[in-house]
């Protein structure tokens, strides 16, 4: 009994959390470089109706997801020209696309499929990948390490001895025993069998992305370069390094990944694009974040803990048959619960978040 | 009193092109996006503006939109001009509109107390909210976008999930089966164009009112210019009778109103509003400071002024306004906060603002089009062109997107005069 509201809760959490995740590691990649990206869920919007689209017309959901990414970049380039080479205000360009994204998909909604409700259900990933309990061991395997590393990174800067090796070295020295461990643990190969079994490939992606994000900006010339310009534009323009290049990836990129994680919501998790999508899961994204320190690892950590929140009403009502207490616990307390949880981070009580220093500002070449 | 006359210059009346070149380009937008669905732009476009004005009840639309959008327009114009971006006027909205719905509900008033007590209301709660993102801004250096973002969604989530379905229900007051909360008192509620209550020496009192506030605004904008004492307050005293005598039109056909109107006096508050915030941000000591702050903060610091105080009084004026807003749409249109909420104001107020070039005035100005255009967005809905109405975030997006990419409509305006480098 105990279990199955385990694997049920772990499964939606899995479900709700990877468009999060994944859009809020676009935000992390755009502000690590100094441009404060606010179109998260407007973007979302575009990209989920543009795979849609994509996959209505060709039958083909990987071709649907490429025309998501396809508008992603597309529309990334366009902000990054506006914002980054004419030095446009980026929270009200970020403003901007949300408005027009609501409005426009709307509108391109009753051109397409004339209705404004939803579109007709089209080939998706939306039948999930079915998994053998095998795949599931070395599925938990990866998350124990992964965890391990993401515990070990962390504790290592927090003692300002970060050090890419020695963390590998630990994490393997930690992490692979106790991964390998668990995997011959029956009840938690069963749960993670059950969380995952008939994900989307989406779910897959926002696992492995955290790491590789913060293997890219940590351990890579190029995040060196990444974090750099978001800190210290003059400083990195004077060592040569091409400070609108730079932004132009990374805003690009920001964008791309905030499409695939509206693509994950219309084409992953149903086979249809609502009018309501992403319904605030762009802002969840934004506040992820924030709570997130800037950071991939610490992003995947609020994510996780935000989902927490999310399904913690499914889960309470599952729970409430057997401890009536919980179920007086109103639903609007639980939905607010993850921003609050942001303002008291924000504010300091609960560790304090603090952007990228040059974040916001738009960089001239030459000024004084 | 003696101004140095502004200069004229082409940059300056760049300042006033922007605004007008970005709305254009929007509306052409527009006009594209539905010239590619194969439809005629132009007869959608005339669908829209004459649907504006098309009928009583479609103009009393208008109305009721422009007014709400002055208030949440203004908010975030007001606190711009301290230097903060209040992206919370949403928030701030639905605080002020729970509470009017709350008071109008649960308290009992005479007529001439129960709307003036829950204004106030409002704005203290709509002003307490967003003094909340002013706090942290000040105190723990908190971005003011991010703070009122996270306000915005925990005020969505406790009164719509929480609130109005749990303790404020009309269910658990009255036991009714609607939606939303009870239905507030009649004495809550904003005189609509029918009149409702009837009331003359309300109506007057008005109409006084109505008199002196336009006479001051035209008194304090002819003061700018160069014209002598006595030429001004005769013109201003014609101005405030002129427009008094125009809302009497209005005031007096009251309980001719057509039915199904909800046009109400609301869009006079919005006016007066226009009008103090204008007297308040540019001839007051504390509108100076306001503005001096946002200006340059370390000089105002130099000078004497209180930053932290001036930056949390700021932000609890443009919450105030907001929570207004959400007073008005309570009072005047919904009379309950109903079960699905008209939202989407606040965030609009951020385009009026914007498009409005955050001085009082222009915000009005923004206010009253897009009143208009989403007010005719509905005609559009109609066969032939069967548009949309959300056709109207398009627009606005567009015009905002305009307005975020000025450095582009500015190079392009000053090409003619190929003036090289810097454009300000």
């Amino acid at each position: 009994m105990f279990q199955q509201i385990l694997i049920a809760a772990l499964f939606s959490m899995l479900q709700f959390g990877t468009p999060i995740l994944i859009a809020g590691l676009g935000g992390v990649i755009s502000e690590n470089s100094g441009v404060v990206n606010l179109a998260l869920e407007g973007i979302m919007r575009m990209g989920g109706f543009f795979a849609v689209v994509g996959a209505y017309y060709t039958g083909n959901p990987w071709l649907g997801l490429a025309l998501g990414i396809g508008m992603g970049a597309v529309m990334g380039l366009l902000a990054a020209w506006v914002t980054v080479s004419w030095r446009g205000d980026q929270v009200v360009y970020g403003v901007a696309v949300n408005v027009f994204a609501l409005g426009g998909m709307t509108y391109l909604l009753q051109l397409f499929f004339n209705t404004t409700g939803h579109s007709p259900p089209v080939s998706s990933f939306s039948s999930g990948v079915v998994i053998s309990p095998t795949f599931a061991q070395g599925l938990l395997v990866f998350l124990v390490v992964g965890l391990t590393y993401a515990v070990v990174s962390w504790s290592m800067a927090r003692m300002k001895r970060s050090n890419a090796k020695k963390t590998l070295i630990l994490t393997a020295v930690i992490g692979l025993p106790l991964g390998i461990a668990f995997s011959f643990f029956a009840p938690a190969r069963e749960v993670v069998f059950g969380a995952f079994n008939k994900q989307t490939i989406f779910v897959y992606f926002a696992l492995i992305l955290p790491f590789l994000l913060h293997f890219l900006l940590y351990q890579t010339k190029w995040g060196l370069r990444i974090r750099a310009v978001g800190e210290n534009p003059k400083a990195a323009d004077t060592l040569g390094i091409n400070i609108y290049v730079i932004r132009y990836a990374c805003v690009i990129l920001s964008y791309v990944f905030g499409a695939i994680a509206g693509a994950s919501m219309s084409i992953g998790q149903l086979d249809i694009f609502d009018n309501h999508m992403p319904a605030g899961k762009g802002f969840i994204a934004l506040a992820a974040m924030i709570f997130g320190k800037w950071k991939p690892l610490g992003t995947l950590a609020a994510v996780l803990f935000f989902t927490l929140a999310g399904v913690a009403g499914d889960l309470i009502q599952g729970l409430s048959t057997t401890y009536p207490v919980l179920a007086s616990i109103p639903r609007g307390w639980l939905n607010a619960f993850p921003y609050m949880l942001t303002l008291l981070a924000l504010a300091g009580f609960v560790g304090r978040a603090v952007p990228p220093a040059a974040d916001g500002i738009p960089y001239e070449k030459g000024e004084k | 009193m003696s101004r140095p006359k502004a200069r004229f210059s082409y940059s300056n009346l760049l300042d006033l092109l922007v605004p007008i070149v970005s709305i254009l380009l929007g509306l052409i937008v527009g006009m594209i996006l539905i010239a590619v669905a194969g439809k005629n732009p132009l007869g959608a476009y005339g669908a829209m503006f004459s649907g504006a004005f098309g009928s009583i009840n479609s103009i009393s639309e208008v109305i009721i939109k422009t007014a709400i959008l002055t208030f949440t327009g203004l908010s975030v114009a007001f606190a711009y001009k301290v230097g903060l971006f209040n992206i919370g006027a949403e928030g701030q909205f639905i605080i002020g509109a729970i509470t009017a719905a709350f008071l109008g509900h649960w308290i009992h008033l005479p007529g001439i107390l129960h709307i003036p007590v829950i204004m106030v209301a409002s704005f203290i709660m709509g002003g307490l909210w967003a003094a909340i993102a002013g706090w942290l801004k000040v105190t723990r250096g908190v971005h003011e976008v991010i703070s009122t973002i996270m306000l915005n969604w925990i005020a969505v989530y406790l009164v719509e999930n929480w609130l109005v379905t749990g303790p404020l229900s009309a269910v658990k007051a009255t036991g009714s089966s609607d939606a939303g909360t009870p239905i507030i008192d009649g004495s809550a509620m904003l005189w609509r164009f029918i009149a409702y209550p009837p009331d003359q020496a309300g109506r007057i009192g008005l109409l006084v009112v109505i008199f002196l506030v336009a006479a001051i605004v035209a008194h304090y904008i002819l003061n700018r210019s160069p014209i002598a004492k006595a030429t001004n307050l005769i013109l201003s005293l014609v101005v405030g009778a002129g427009v008094a005598a125009l809302s009497s039109i209005a005031i007096f056909q009251w309980q001719y109103g057509i039915p199904g109107d909800r046009a109400n006096i609301g869009i006079f508050f919005a006016m007066a509003a226009v009008a103090i915030t204008f007297i308040l941000l540019y001839r007051t000591v504390t509108g100076y400071e306001i503005r001096a702050t946002g200006f340059n903060q370390e000089a105002a610091r130099y000078a004497g002024i209180n930053i932290k105080q001036r930056t949390i009084l700021t932000m609890f004026i443009a919450g105030g306004l907001s929570g207004l807003a959400g007073m008005l749409m309570i009072c005047g249109t919904e009379r309950r906060f109903p079960g699905v909420f008209p939202g989407g104001y606040g965030f609009d107020g951020i385009a009026m603002a914007l498009i409005g070039q955050n001085s009082p005035i222009g915000t009005f100005l923004a206010s009253v089009l897009f009143g208009i255009i989403r007010g005719g967005a509905t005609s559009m809905q109609l066969p032939p062109y069967e548009i949309h109405k959300t056709f109207a975030d398009i627009i606005q997006g567009s015009v905002v997107l305009f307005i975020a990419a000025n450095n582009i409509i500015r190079y392009l305006l000053m090409f003619p005069f190929k003036r090289k480098g810097e454009v300000d």
